[in-house]
This record gives structure tokens, C-alpha cells and sequence, in this order.
């Protein structure tokens, strides 16, 4: 499951890479994009979460869990709150350090 | 959108934010275990870097350690030492070595003797020097090794006279032979390789010691045979079985330090062949060089050179990020794959980046066709940005290979090919500089330079395009290595004690250092490439 959840997010990883793209080059995201990032993501932080409830082992992935919601902050912000290009930017970027901090942590336990 | 600017962006982003995570993680897990470190659990264990040889006298113990240590290398005399023999007990053991380059004197005669020679004969028997020993007035053995040879006299300062034959020597005395076994454990002349030469700053340092008191200078003697088993040094404890501040100093100074884990080296260790050393000084020894981890490693403190980098990585981070972000908003009319290469330069260059991309778009503009846009700018600039634009994919591009390598593995290649004079070829470090470069020229080629060119050249053909994207990356990036291998180089390979593994600071910081040298050095290449109109430098 902990492997599972690397592969969604990473997809979602690369998905959120493309569509902070776009918008730094002041383009619109395409809906196709952002979609599979957010369910990717979905997914990914699910199989986190059954892998925490789960598994035996010590190490649970709480941290990453914390990491990513608070992630979802300027997350939420993106996707509900009706703000220009350049804040969205901004939030992107807070979002997209946090979340990809919280994957990179993830990596470290999953790469040999 | 040209996709192949940013895919280049995100393995870059991805493989070193991916590394530099590793690295916080990896400190942030040696922490804890840190606190209840080795030290703490010797006190309350058992010693573990002394061990007390228990011994019924010099014959006793000689004999165990025949058994105990049986090499050819370290074979000592059948006999047993004893106060009447030991002069013939120590050059039945000596073999002599023809090509050696010192001669030792030393008194010989009785016990007193003994306390004074046993520090040299230690080195000697290692060694395999020649030993003349002065008694009555005149020198035993053969004189005649005394021709080309440089002459060490050792001892309390008096006991031997200037003789003719000794005119040339050179004396090392002490007023003890305490503090004789000290000096001559951090002497070292290294043109007649004498001395041990042990002091605080070695690289090498696989060696034991052997430790006694004078007064059972008789034991030292019998368990000669770990100056070449164990490449041991002999050193004296007071009489009363304490160790003094000098010995005590000089114990500290030998602490070794680990890197990354306690189970590498160096390990040193006392050998205790006087009974009358006491626990206390035992006790005091194990803990003085007890391995300890390297001073970068824990919640310590960072070294000087660790904290020096790491501020230049956290600078180079927040470089890349002004510059990335400042692009973002204020410059529309730059193209994308030049913000990406400033952003990913500034990475590399701390401070200066950001200083150079600000003056290179801080000036008069003009767009030559819609959308393409031009700024003036002077030699030194262009030079500066066409420099800026090959060194922000090719130098990350490299360190990225290089991780990835480091972090994986790779194959060294040690077949019967490379034993002449290109067996340098199959080591690790040349190994992987070249696959560095050749990696991280392919990719930057095929998905930045041949892309970059064919936006600005539509006219020219796919081939001819292609070879010279070719050339240039190569060129370029040449440059670039040549100031950034040199660099890794001596930071890896030289400077720093022990090689970095990649979840150090210090990798990431040589590699950091090497590519701020390596732009620095093909700035002014890139000049004269600027010159000959090869390059853009107005983009």
C-alpha cells in the first residue's frame, strides 16, 4: 500500500508540476490536468491512510500525513477561492513546495 | 508550450529536492541516537579499546603471544626476554631491513637501559633499522651499518657520549622515559623515515599502542612483536600505575572520529602488559579514544566547513527562488526556457545569480519581432547570460547524474584492460565524472540546446541544427567541468578526510562550491564565444 500510494502520488506529483506550469507562465490550467493531479492525489493520500491503519510496522506516515494537510491549505484556497492569477501563483507555489516536501519525505522511505 | 524546458526543470527539482530532503531526514534520525552516544554507554560498560594483557612475568606473557600471534612478519626470538638477555633477545628478533635509511643507538647494558631503549626498539623492530647499543664506553654490533645511514641516538641525554662514528647523529632525548616514548611517537623525520610520527592531524589512522611502565619495561620488551602485528607505538604510564597529563593529552589528541556509521575506522587500541597499571588509567584511556562521530554528523555542532557550504546551498535555494519568482511576475516577455535557466543558475550560484540576472534585464529593451524581445547589455553581460544559460541545465543536469549514480551505485570496471596506465579509468571518482558529463550533455542537447536553437534558427536544417547544439552543449559544458571537476575533485577526494556518502551536507555542498567555480571559470570562455558570435547573450 505504501508503494501504491508513492505511484498515485507521483503521477499527482507530475500532473500539479504540469499544471504550476501553466499558471507561472500565466496560462489556464487545462481542467484535464488539474483533475487527475486532485484525484491522484486523492487517491494517494487514501492509500497513505489505510497503509497508517493497517500495517504493523513502526513508522506510520503520520508526519506525511500532517505535511500534506497542511499542504491542503493553499490547496483548498486554489481550487475554492476566487482570487486573481497572480495570487493563485503564489498559492500554487507555497502549495506545490509544501506538497512535493511531504512526498520527497515519503520517497525517502520507499527508495532503497 | 515546449514541454522539454520544463521536464528538465523537474528532474532537476525533483532529484536534488528529492536528495536535499534525504539529507535533512538523515540528520534529523541521527539525532536522537547521538544523545545516548558511545561514551556514555563505555562508562557504565566495559572497556572495549583497552585490553590488559593479565601476565605471570615477561617469559609468560612472551610466550602467549607467540601463540596469540603467530605471523612470520612478527616472529620474535624462541627465547624468552629476561634483564640479562634483552639485548640479545631484541636482535634475535629484529630483522633488518638492508634498504632502511636510520640507525639507531641506544643504551644497553641493564634494567635502567631498557627503560630508555624500549620507546626506539619499538620503532626499530617496526621498522627493521639497524641497533647499536652503547655500553662501556663503546657501541656493540656492526659499525659498518652506519655508512649512509642516518643516526638517531635515543636516551636520557648523557649516556652516550659524542663518539667519533656518531658525529652526524642526531639526539632525541627527554628528561623521562615517559616523555622519550611521547616524542617519539609524534617524531617523524621523513627523509630517513624515522619516528612514528602519531601526532593529532593523520590520515592514516589504523595503530595501536602498547602501554607499560618503566619499571616493567621488561613486559614492553616481551611483547615486542605488536609493533609490526599492530603497527603498535610504546608508551610509558607513570610508575604508579597512573597516566600522566602529557599521556593524557596526547590520548585525546588520538580520539578517531567516524563518518556515518561507528563500524567504520579507524580503531585504536592500548595493549596493558604491566599489572600495575591501574583501572582508573584503563578506564581513562578507553574513553580518551573511544570513537567519536565526526563533529558534522550529530546535534553537536556542524564543522566549519559543513556550516560554510550549507549556507551557501541555503542562499543558493533562496537565489533560485527570488529569481524564479521575481521572473514570474515581472518579466512576461522573457521566454520561459531563459527563466528556467536563470532560476536554475541561481541555484547553483548564491548571490550572484540573482546580482547578474537583475543587471542583465535592469537595462533598455526592444522587441525584434512580436514577442521576441532583446536587451542591451555589454560584452561582459552577454558574456554572463549565454554563460548562465548553458550552466543552469548543464551544471545541474550534472550533479543530478551524479546523484543518481552515487545514490544507486554503479559498476567499477577493474578488468585486465585497465591495469597499465589508464587504470585510472576504472575508478569510481573518473568513472563517474565522465558519465556526468556525458549524461548530462545528451540530455541537455537533446531536450534544451537543440530545442533552444531551432526556436531561434527556424531556417537552418534539422541536421545542421542538431550538430551544432551538439557542439556547443559539449563546448559549454567543458567549460563548465573544467572548474567543476577540478573542484569536486580536491573537495571529495582531497580536502575533506573521508569521502561524503550523498545524504551528507558535504556532498551536496562540494558539488554546490565546484559548480560556482566551474561558472566562474567558463564565464570568460563563454566570452570569447560571445565574441565570435556563437552564442546569443542578449535573450
Amino acid at each position: 500500500m505504501e508503494i501504491t500510494a508513492t505511484i498515485l502520488l507521483f503521477i499527482g506529483v507530475i500532473f500539479g508540476f504540469m499544471a504550476f506550469t501553466h499558471l507561472s507562465m500565466n496560462m489556464k490550467v487545462p481542467k484535464m490536468t488539474w483533475m487527475i493531479h486532485l484525484i491522484m492525489v486523492i487517491l494517494g493520500v487514501v492509500a497513505l491512510i489505510i497503509y497508517a491503519l493497517a500495517t504493523e510496522n513502526v513508522e506510520k506516515h503520520y508526519n506525511i500525513l500532517v505535511i500534506f494537510a497542511i499542504a491542503l491549505i493553499p490547496g483548498l484556497l486554489i481550487l475554492f477561492g476566487k482570487r486573481g492569477t497572480g495570487t493563485k501563483k503564489a498559492l500554487a507555489m507555497v502549495y506545490g513546495l509544501i506538497g512535493l516536501f511531504g512526498f520527497f519525505w515519503l520517497l525517502t522511505y520507499v527508495l532503497p | 508550450m515546449k514541454w522539454t524546458y520544463p521536464i528538465v526543470a523537474f528532474i532537476v527539482v525533483f532529484v536534488l529536492g528529492f536528495g536535499l530532503t534525504n539529507l535533512i531526514k538523515e540528520e534529523l534520525e541521527v539525532s536522537p541516537w547521538a544523545e545516548s552516544g558511545a561514551e556514555e554507554g563505555r562508562l557504565m560498560a566495559h572497556t572495549k579499546n583497552v585490553t590488559r594483557l593479565v601476565n605471570a612475568g615477561a617469559a609468560d606473557l612472551h610466550a602467549y603471544l607467540q601463540t596469540a600471534i603467530p605471523y612470520e612478519e612478527a616472529k620474535t626470538a624462541a627465547m624468552s626476554p629476561s634483564e640479562k638477555n634483552w639485548q640479545e633477545f631484541f636482535i634475535q628478533s629484529l630483522k633488518v631491513d638492508p634498504e632502511a635509511k636510520n640507525v639507531v643507538v641506544v643504551p644497553g647494558g641493564g634494567k635502567e637501559a631498557l627503560k630508555w631503549a624500549l620507546p626506539a626498539l619499538y620503532y626499530a623492530y617496526f621498522n627493521g633499522s639497524p641497533v647499536l647499543f652503547y655500553e662501556n664506553g663503546k657501541l656493540s654490533g656492526n659499525t659498518q651499518s652506519l655508512n649512509d645511514k642516518k643516526i638517531f641516538i635515543i636516551g636520557s641525554g648523557d649516556e652516550i657520549p659524542n663518539l667519533e662514528e656518531l658525529k652526524e647523529a642526531e639526539r632525541i632525548t627527554a628528561n623521562s622515559p615517559q616523555h622519550l616514548a611521547l616524542k617519539l611517537a609524534e617524531y617523524r623525520d621523513e627523509e630517513a623515515e624515522f619516528g612514528w610520527g602519531r601526532e593529532v592531524n593523520r590520515n592514516n589512522g589504523y595503530f595501536h599502542y602498547v602501554l607499560t611502565i618503566p619499571d616493567d619495561a621488561l613486559l614492553g620488551l616481551a611483547a615486542i612483536t605488536y609493533a609490526r602485528s599492530n603497527n603498535a607505538t610504546l608508551l610509558y604510564a607513570e610508575e604508579d600505575g597512573g597516566i600522566s597529563g602529557e599521556l593524557d593529552r596526547y590520548a585525546f589528541a588520538q580520539r578517531p572520529d567516524w563518518f556515518v556509521t561507528p563500524s567504520e575506522g579507524p580503531f585504536r587500541h592500548f595493549w596493558i602488559v604491566s599489572n600495575r597499571i591501574s583501572y582508573a588509567a584503563q578506564g581513562r584511556l578507553d574513553f580518551a579514544i573511544e570513537k567519536a562521530e565526526y563533529a558534522s554528523m550529530g546535534p553537536v555542532a556542524l564543522g566549519d566547513l559543513e556550516a560554510l557550504l550549507l549556507i551557501l546551498v541555503i542562499w543558493g535555494i533562496a537565489s533560485a527562488l527570488f529569481v524564479w519568482i521575481h521572473s514570474m511576475y515581472t518579466l512576461p516577455m522573457v521566454k520561459m526556457p531563459i527563466k528556467i535557466s536563470w532560476a536554475l543558475a541561481s541555484l547553483l550560484l548564491p548571490i550572484l545569480g540573482p546580482v547578474l540576472y537583475i543587471n542583465s534585464y535592469r537595462r533598455p529593451a526592444k522587441e525584434v519581432e512580436k514577442g521576441d524581445w532583446r536587451w542591451i547589455r555589454s560584452h561582459n553581460q552577454q558574456s554572463a547570460t549565454a554563460t548562465a544559460m548553458g550552466f543552469g541545465y548543464g551544471a545541474n543536469l550534472m550533479i543530478v547524474v551524479g546523484f543518481i549514480l552515487v545514490w544507486f551505485g554503479f559498476p567499477l570496471f577493474f578488468g585486465e584492460g585497465m591495469e597499465g596506465p589508464f587504470f585510472w579509468l576504472g575508478a569510481g571518482m573518473p568513472i563517474m565524472m565522465i558519465a556526468m558529463y556525458v549524461f548530462a550533455v545528451l540530455i541537455a542537447w537533446l531536450l534544451v540546446q537543440y530545442p533552444m536553437k531551432k526556436s531561434m534558427m527556424p531556417e537552418m536544417s534539422n541536421k545542421q541544427l542538431s550538430k551544432m547544439a551538439l557542439i556547443t552543449t559539449a563546448l559549454s559544458m567543458l567549460a563548465v567541468s573544467l572548474g567543476m571537476m577540478t573542484t569536486s575533485w580536491y573537495m571529495l577526494m582531497n580536502k575533506i578526510p573521508m569521502m561524503p556518502k550523498e545524504d551528507d551536507v558535504l556532498w551536496f555542498a562540494s558539488m554546490w562550491l565546484a559548480s560556482f567555480v566551474g561558472f566562474l571559470i567558463a564565464w570568460p570562455i563563454n566570452w570569447l564565444l560571445i565574441k565570435k558570435h556563437l552564442k546569443p547573450g542578449n535573450v
